[in-house]
């Protein structure tokens, strides 16, 4: 039974030819094949993506309304500490400002660029804080006056430097 | 059939307000103690009251106070609260977190938005200018400043928050409408020789009667009030807290961001920066290092002996002693108002120190002490009686 691979696919190649009507086969067979699939689809498919669609459709109703109603409780407070935010941050650059073109004292600025940072570290702490308990006044009071302390220690400092530097050329000592 | 319905919508508000008002006892545990017993309290958004034990036990107690909550409504509040006493040998941990503040009012509309009564701005209005009017305080004067405080308060009474006034009038509440009010109450008895170490964040520590303990606080965001802190191994660091208190003796405190008023102070050392302290009298070993801080010395007892401030940049009110005593002002570039009167030190062109102002003792009566300023960058507003 020992035969040479290489004589097998000879055999092969010259003897095997396709029948003439096989494109006509083809074709039926093709035809009865998608026929039977449109059946499947036209009600298990379509039941089951109906389904899914509505279920997507009701949950993101849902979430949506949902979101939406905790927005509305968020919003009254939220923008309002929001905008008193913005206003604040918008005081306390423009007194930093002020402050760096009338202090000399370069030991002075670094500790109260350290605090300022320190304080703003600090409300973000707190700021995270609320935002998981938004009902919570007492933290918003304490962003408010986080926000308070920097503009007051700004404006403090100027007014301070502003009362040395009024100062005449005398040196002196005094004895009373 | 009408008696029947009426009757069951009478029964239905009764039971629904029983439920929407109630004090509840949350956490009650005692512990034995000893001479070497020190308790730690670890505190987060917390109020707490220290009261001395007469048993010589340690007490802890929290409790809560409902108006406006349903039943669930006051399940969900006490899930978040987290609160253990724990006892290892002599130490015992207390921890306590989300035990929440005070609220200020609120109400709901029908959509469940939130509104402040008055709004953020009414509600935050500017703090009170001292500079206007400063005057001399006395001790005693402080002490009753401290005892009485004109501020209104929330007292439960008779399951209901109702307004106390300034005056002591007791009110109800105008326009109630949904308000929702939590108060939580945390009180822990220590008898006089436990140690006690107290971390607390955003967190109010109300100290009744005169505490001897050893102390060792940490709190930061909230406030100390309290009547005496006698200790001289205490050390106590506060940063932007309110501290308010009859007496200190001894004891070191560092203050950062601090609004003080503290009526009398001895054998104590101060480290603090961006404060503003009021002082009502000064006695004997205090030494204040400061820097940015505006303070007022009000008074110095009678026999203060020595008192030292080292400051920059510090804003300092000084009423001139009534007994005799010596002042020496040391340092540069500093300003002395005294009342219409103004004196500049400038400073050398090495910003070396130099002795500024000195005025010596009078020698008639008894002599107090010596005042010592070590003063750089400062602004002196002194007073006199005359």
């Amino acid at each position: 039974m020992k035969q040479d691979i290489k004589n097998l696919f000879k055999d092969d190649n010259g003897n095997k030819k396709l029948p003439n009507s096989h494109r006509e086969e083809f074709l039926a067979k093709l035809k009865g094949s998608k026929v039977g699939k449109k059946k499947i689809l036209s009600y298990n498919f379509i039941y089951k993506t109906a389904a899914a669609i509505l279920i997507f459709i009701s949950a993101g109703y849902f979430a949506i309304i949902d979101k939406d109603k905790k927005l509305t409780v968020q919003t009254s407070l939220e923008l309002q500490l929001d905008e008193l935010e913005r206003q604040y941050l918008v005081s306390i650059d423009s007194e930093w400002q002020n402050f760096l073109m009338i202090a000399e004292d370069t030991i002075l600025i670094n500790r109260y660029e350290h605090k300022l940072n320190s304080l703003a570290n600090d409300y973000y702490k707190i700021s995270k804080k609320f935002r998981s308990d938004t009902n919570n006044i007492i933290l918003i009071e304490e962003l408010v006056e986080n926000l308070q302390t920097r503009l007051k220690i700004l404006m403090d400092i100027q007014e301070h430097i502003e009362l040395l530097n009024q100062k005449t050329e005398n040196n002196e000592i005094n004895s009373i | 059939m009408k008696s029947i319905v009426f009757n069951l919508l009478f029964m239905m508000l009764i039971t629904s307000y029983s439920i929407q008002a109630q004090k509840n006892n949350f956490y009650s545990k005692n512990f034995e103690t000893n001479e070497q017993t020190t308790l730690t309290i670890n505190l987060d958004d917390s109020h707490l009251i220290l009261q001395p034990s007469t048993d010589g036990k340690v007490h802890v107690d929290y409790s809560f106070e409902f108006d406006g909550y349903s039943k669930k409504e006051i399940k969900e509040e006490l899930t978040t609260i987290k609160a253990d006493a724990v006892q290892f040998k002599n130490k015992i941990t207390v921890t306590a977190n989300k035990i929440r503040k005070e609220y200020k009012h609120y109400t709901y509309d029908g959509t469940g938005a939130m509104f402040i009564e008055g709004g953020l701005s009414g509600l935050f209005g500017a703090d009170e200018d001292k500079k206007g009017a400063v005057i001399r305080k006395s001790k005693d004067s402080i002490i009753e400043e401290l005892r009485f405080e004109k501020f209104k308060s929330l007292k439960f009474i008779g399951d209901k928050f109702k307004v106390k006034e300034a005056d002591g009038t007791i009110r109800n509440l105008r326009d109630r409408g949904s308000l929702k009010i939590m108060r939580g109450k945390f009180i822990i008895k220590l008898p006089p020789y436990v140690k006690l170490t107290v971390k607390g964040k955003q967190s109010d520590l109300l100290i009744k009667g005169d505490v001897v303990n050893e102390l060792n606080f940490d709190l930061e965001l909230g406030s100390l009030k309290a009547q005496k802190i006698l200790n001289d191994r205490n050390k106590i660091k506060v940063e932007f807290t309110s501290v308010k208190v009859e007496q200190i003796i001894g004891g070191d405190y560092i203050f950062n961001n601090v609004d003080g008023l503290i009526a009398s102070i001895a054998d104590i050392t101060i480290n603090s920066e961006f404060s503003e302290i009021e002082l009502g009298e000064i006695n004997s070993g205090v030494k204040i290092t400061d820097f940015n801080s505006e303070y007022y010395f009000y008074n110095f007892s009678s026999n203060f002996k020595q008192f030292n401030l080292n400051s920059e940049y510090s804003k300092i009110h000084f009423f001139e002693p009534k007994a005799d005593h010596s002042f020496k002002v040391f340092g540069n570039n500093t300003i002395n108002y005294l009342g219409d009167i103004k004196v500049e030190m400038q400073p050398t062109q090495k910003d070396e120190k130099f002795n500024m102002m000195e005025r010596k003792a009078k020698g008639k009566g008894v002599f107090s002490g010596h005042i010592n300023f070590d003063i750089i960058h400062g602004i002196i507003y002194s007073y006199t009686d005359d």
